[in-house]
């Protein structure tokens, strides 16, 4: 089963507040991730973001769940630049979870 | 009674100077009133604008009595009454002019504090498309860097002090028709960057840190004081990387990124190349604090390469793209 969650339509083009990044995920993902085989995040519609925001979004989820959340997160609709602070913020999940000595890897 | 003459015009290289002279007054006897005398006032960067503006805040709150003196016959007065200088100052002068659209040259000076709150974007895009309105109706990334790279680093600068100033503070953005740059100011009259992890307590903080301590290690990546702390929501809002990306940004665009709290004043000027950043302790803590990022236009073009690059050089992206299979 796919969770499918649209960031456009919750926050406009242009995403910029980690506060209500980290409201989005305590209530729209981290409830979710041991139920659903997949969790889709879809930039669709988003034009821009800053790294407050997917740093907020992104980091804890891959820092306290590791693997299992790099095997259910799938990123859709990412323009190149929202594509880069993605990336990053799973870069740094990763490096925050080995140093709290997990094996985490893409 | 003390007075403040403020000086001509306060550049990048004169806002060291400029904040140790705001700190500097309110330390002086008879402080508990101060002239402010605009007399000379010619030409202010946004980042002095806000910071003075930011500096009157704290007098007032401060109960001190202020007052501003000729600021009638400033040579930047009517510069100062069409950034609503005077009116957020609590001065609401009549107006001898026509007020003619400022889209595509500077942005007024807007009040930030908490009220911002869950706004943050809208107030951010309506500044960048006040610097850049033709790129504002675009969607292709390619071609609206600017709007997108102001957009940025004013949402990430309104963030700080809404999360972590607790007092209000000021943003300002110009773009130089005449001259190569786009310029964002900001400052606030909060408890300054110190102070906060101070009370944050993160696992870097030492008692002995300093200013200028406090300062450098704000603009390391992963430094915030709440980086370690759970929020209302029970979970982190803050991983501490948006002082560290702006520096990085800002030399991507061949600019001066500046940043001074207490007595730590930090700058690095990669628009004159020199080598090493200009770290210093300023003779009087200013209090609050201040961001000043000046950007050479025709670096900004490309947002997603001054983004990558940033975060290369910050160890915050990996070469090559380990996590390709997660996107689709």
């Amino acid at each position: 089963m796919n969770h499918e969650l649209h960031l456009g339509p919750q926050f406009g083009a242009f995403l910029a507040e980690g506060a209500l990044a980290a409201e989005f995920r305590l209530r729209e993902i981290e409830p979710y991730l041991h139920t659903y085989e997949r969790i889709t995040l879809d930039f669709t519609g988003v034009r821009n973001a800053n790294s407050s925001f997917i740093n907020a979004l992104i980091v804890p989820l891959v820092e306290i769940h590791g693997n299992e959340s790099l095997r259910k997160l799938r990123f859709q609709g990412c323009n190149p630049i929202v594509r880069i602070l993605v990336e990053s913020a799973l870069t740094l999940g990763v490096q925050k979870a080995h140093e709290h000595g997990h094996h985490v890897s893409a | 009674m003390v007075t403040l003459r403020l000086p001509a015009v306060v550049y990048d290289d004169g806002l060291a100077d400029f904040l140790t002279r705001l700190a500097w007054v309110a330390t002086q006897p008879g402080a508990e009133s101060i002239a402010v005398d605009f007399q000379d006032a010619q030409f202010y960067m946004p980042g002095a604008l806000t910071a003075l503006l930011a500096t009157l805040q704290r007098w007032v709150r401060d109960r001190r009595s202020v007052q501003l003196v000729n600021v009638l016959n400033a040579p930047a007065f009517s510069y100062l009454q069409r950034m609503d200088f005077f009116k957020l100052s609590g001065l609401d002068l009549p107006e001898a002019f026509m007020r003619h659209d400022a889209r595509g040259r500077f942005v007024p000076l807007h009040r930030v504090d908490g009220s911002l709150a869950r706004r943050v974007d809208e107030l951010s895009q309506q500044i960048a498309a006040c610097v850049f309105p033709a790129q504002a109706e675009l969607d292709d990334p390619e071609r609206t860097g600017p709007y997108d790279i102001v957009a940025y680093a004013v949402s990430e600068l309104i963030n700080n002090i809404i999360q972590h100033a607790r007092g209000p503070g000021y943003v300002a953005v110009q773009r130089y028709p005449k001259k190569p740059f786009v310029c964002i100011g900001i400052a606030d009259c909060g408890i300054g960057i110190r102070q906060s992890f101070a009370d944050g307590r993160p696992e870097f903080w030492d008692p002995a840190m300093t200013d200028l301590d406090a300062v450098r290690t704000a603009l390391l990546p992963r430094a915030s004081s709440k980086a370690h702390l759970g929020s209302a929501w029970g979970s982190r809002t803050n991983e501490g990387v948006g002082l560290s990306m702006l520096k990085e940004i800002t030399a991507g665009a061949d600019g001066v990124f500046t940043l001074g709290s207490g007595a730590g004043f930090f700058q690095a000027n990669t628009l004159q190349t020199r080598p090493w950043p200009n770290e210093v302790q300023l003779l009087a803590p200013y209090q609050g604090t201040l961001c000043s990022l000046l950007l050479s236009k025709e670096k900004l073009g490309n947002h997603q390469a001054l983004l990558l690059q940033a975060k290369q050089r910050l160890g915050l992206l990996q070469k090559g793209s380990p996590f390709d299979n997660l996107f689709t």
